[in-house]
């Protein structure tokens, strides 16, 4: 199973064969970003649910009718500005499915009554994330790390729902156009016949226009540490999001280092980083707890995110194990031993990973989205696996200071506002 | 490769007063055994594992069985079968080593019992069956939870860990000859018991009419569920009962999308059946929109269960039926995805019929589920739940 890479002037495509595949996973991408607003929030909420809406000939039924009777699962959705278009389908229908999807970027029908339907759509589904505190714990996090002039922004809900009163059929217009002028990253995993015709039809959809060019620069926030707490009596655990910027690119020579720091800390997923170890295993304060860099590129800065929950209960007991972990990383950094057993686990990754043929493209798109090729891909994860020790416990000690965190919360809150409050007045 | 071992014990083994213990026992083989302490090692040989290789492992619990898995390179295989032979014997229990998972499987509870999804869907069970085990959730109740003690941890693990009532799944790249002579190196020395495993057959009363249940909370949403009793997997039936659950509510397409979802009534609606395999509760849950009564959303569906005619389940089961083949070929595609499907299959009480799940999609004709509608969606088969927000 080995990757293959060929850029042209409008898209990039990756594709992985393996033999006697009966199935096909395509994945695009494309940067739809133009500038931060509340306005483009709303906007980013409809393009995916539009563009499912018609297309040439068929009206919105029609097309789902006809997508899904080929078994194809087609999904679209939008995130820091960037459309993620995902298709799995079977080999023997993968053409037909293919040619759905064409139709779909090329004539969307993007009419009025559906565009009234969406609207109502997209404002009911907004009702409905009020209640859902780990969201809204993410994205008050964001607030506290990002500028709302940034793309990782993320306004609150009831200002998303006001602006989608706002939005006209003229800038879904615009910012499907904006979709026709951005450069795609295109992965595609399947036989060989499926590639073929993947790249014929991306040929004709892309001939050669204009395109937009990419807004690289990011506006930066005078950060300060923040105490966010959202009330959801409803829940019966607080959520947190505990976090800062991050000023460091995806290219940052430090940012291997910073990222292997914070895998032997919270590796997401499994037992085996040292908050699950503590927090969980040996005190028994909550079900999971994991920390990660993220929604980096490789020219704008992300942040540093470690997420979990506890019952109101135990809330401070369990920000103080969480506390007291940190506090030993920042001031003594990882073990020699934590050190060679994480290149070891980060080596397995990449071994367990292949498992599964679609997992991979998966894997592999997340680097070629961000526009990796194939070799610098490679060299990016052997820098996560081989960096010093050292190099690892300097970038914990420049970014992961605990005094400078966040801390943004949404749960049964009330009953214990105050004692947060004064937990992190204390923890300046 | 991936490693998977199935015991066929689950939430459907417990006793009222000790709901939740098949999971929580789930949890305790993630601790140390007696072998462990024999090295000297505090923490369990699968930890140890997980840290040394970075192998991915972990663990769930449903109604009818507890299921454990590895994933690994290839090399480790000895090691994983090592540590689940480990496991089947010498789990160490006792209340110090309870205390710290049994704060962690509470934080669980409230986890899932703070969405109102799950709530919703307990508080239907739990109505829906009077007699059979299927009325409690497999993480139990909380006050059972808080009761657990280190003995009672163990009458479950000496009744149900045993070579007898496990199916060890091996997927990866190894001859059929070397896997079982690795297995019998490992097992070949655990004997079977002497004594019975404990089953207990509890039939389901028939229901004889309509049942409501309703609970409140303080959310930002209102939720509807329709819950609706059919057979247990892999039969036709169940299959009949899971394609009419995604004709109604997989997708934009689906009936309830179309009539709720589109016309402002719901924001939502989701639908599913279990694989188990006695019958069980199928359920659709419709999440309402401001303004939204119960009363309109319970009309609505009701009128369109009644109005779905031939021609809508035609076209639709077309498009289930290719959405679920393409979910099955996607499904055994990686070690670790056969492994989960397989599972079910194994806890079902045959795992053979894996090989004939295409067909047994495939097979289902739109008459068929026209009989299973008429069937299921009467007063006598039905349970209606309403989760209504209080401020």
């Amino acid at each position: 199973m080995h990757p293959t890479l060929n850029r042209s002037d409008t898209f990039s495509f990756l594709t992985l064969t393996s033999t006697g595949q009966d199935t096909v996973s395509l994945r695009l991408s494309a940067d739809l970003f133009d500038r931060a607003s509340v306005h483009e929030t709303a906007l980013s909420n409809l393009l995916p649910d539009l563009l499912l809406s018609g297309a040439g000939s068929y009206d919105r039924t029609g097309f789902l009718r006809a997508m899904n009777q080929l078994g194809g699962n087609l999904q679209l959705t939008m995130s820091d500005g960037v459309l993620h278009l995902t298709l799995l389908v079977g080999t023997h229908t993968y053409s037909k499915a293919l040619g759905l999807v064409r139709t779909m970027l090329e004539a969307p029908s993007f009419t009025s009554s559906e565009f009234a339907r969406a609207i109502a759509s997209a404002r009911n589904e907004l009702a409905e994330a009020l209640d859902d505190s780990r969201q809204q714990a993410v994205d008050a996090l964001h607030r506290s790390c990002f500028s709302r002039y940034s793309r990782q922004y993320r306004p609150p809900l009831s200002q998303i729902k006001t602006a989608l009163g706002k939005v006209t059929e003229a800038d879904v217009q615009a910012l499907y156009q904006r979709l026709q002028e951005s450069f795609w990253y295109v992965s595609v995993a399947g036989p060989d016949s499926a590639h073929s015709t993947t790249e014929r039809v991306l040929k004709r959809l892309r001939p050669a226009p204009t395109l937009r060019p990419l807004l690289l620069a990011q506006d930066q926030l005078a950060y300060e540490r923040t105490l966010t707490l959202i009330d959801l009596p409803s829940r019966q655990n607080i959520d947190l999001a505990i976090g800062r910027p991050l000023p460091l690119t995806l290219d940052d020579p430090t940012f291997p280092a910073f990222a292997f720091g914070s895998h032997v800390l919270g590796k997401p997923g499994g037992f085996a980083g040292r908050l699950m170890q503590i927090v969980r295993e040996k005190h028994g304060l909550t079900y999971g707890i994991y920390a990660q860099p993220a929604h980096a590129t490789r020219t704008t800065t992300g942040l540093w995110q470690l997420r979990t929950f506890f019952h109101p209960s135990q809330v401070i007991v369990g920000l103080d194990a969480t506390w007291t972990e940190l506090r030993k990383l920042y001031a003594r950094g990882i073990t020699a031993h934590e050190h060679e057993q994480f290149q070891t686990i980060l080596a397995t990754s990449d071994i367990l990973v292949r498992d599964s043929t679609h997992q991979y493209l998966k894997e592999l798109h997340q680097y070629h989205r961000l526009d990796y090729n194939l070799e610098e891909q490679a060299t990016f994860k052997e820098s996560l696996r081989t960096v010093s020790r050292q190099a690892v416990n300097d970038a914990i000690k420049q970014y992961l200071d605990p005094t400078q965190l966040s801390v943004a919360g949404a749960g049964p809150i009330h009953a214990v506002q105050s004692e947060i409050d004064v937990w992190f007045a204390r923890m300046a | 490769m991936t490693t998977n071992l199935t015991y066929r014990v689950g939430a459907r083994d417990e006793l009222p007063g000790e709901t939740g213990l098949a999971h929580m026992l789930e949890h305790m083989l993630f601790k140390p055994t007696t072998f462990d302490r024999k090295r000297k090692w505090r923490e369990a040989r699968a930890m140890r594992f997980e840290k040394a290789t970075g192998c991915i492992l972990n663990a769930n619990t449903s109604r009818d069985r507890t299921t454990y898995f590895f994933n690994f390179p290839q090399a480790q295989l000895d090691e994983a079968l090592a540590i689940e032979a480990e496991r089947m014997t010498g789990i160490i229990l006792t209340d110090p080593t309870l205390r710290p998972e049994q704060g962690n499987v509470l934080n669980e509870y409230d986890m899932y019992n703070g969405d109102p999804y799950f709530a919703l869907d307990a508080a239907m069970h739990g109505a829906a069956f009077l007699a059979h085990p299927y009325g409690h959730e497999t993480i139990g109740h909380r006050a059972d939870i808080e009761a657990y003690t280190a003995v009672k941890l163990e009458r479950f693990y000496r009744d149900y860990y045993r070579p007898d009532n496990a199916v060890l799944q091996i997927i990866g790249d190894v001859s059929l000859s070397d896997a079982l002579q690795a297995v019998k190196s490992h097992f070949g020395e655990i004997t079977r018991p002497d004594t019975p495993i404990p089953r207990r057959q509890i039939v389901e009363p028939p229901q004889e009419g309509l049942r409501r249940t309703t609970i409140e909370r303080p959310t930002s949403i209102n939720l509807f569920s329709l819950g609706f009793k059919h057979a247990g997997f892999p039969s036709a039936e169940w299959w009949q009962a899971a394609l009419l659950v995604d004709i109604l509510t997989d997708g934009p397409e689906s009936v309830l999308h179309r009539a709720l979802v589109d016309t402002g009534l719901a924001s939502s609606v989701s639908g599913g059946v279990e694989e188990t395999p006695d019958p069980n509760l199928g359920t659709i849950t419709i999440t309402l929109t401001e303004g939204t009564s119960q009363e309109t959303i319970e009309t609505t569906v009701r009128q369109c269960l009644a109005e779905l005619d031939r021609n809508t389940i035609d076209s639709r089961r077309k498009s289930v039926q290719a959405s679920t083949l393409t979910d099955l070929l996607f499904a055994r595609e990686g070690s670790l995805s056969i492994a989960r499907l397989l599972t079910e299959c194994v806890a079902n009480g045959d795992w053979s019929v894996y090989e004939a799940l295409p067909e047994l999609v495939s097979s289902v004709t739109t008459a068929d589920i026209m009989q299973f509608k008429a069937r299921a969606f009467v007063d006598a088969n039905l349970t209606i739940g309403h989760c209504v927000q209080t401020r």
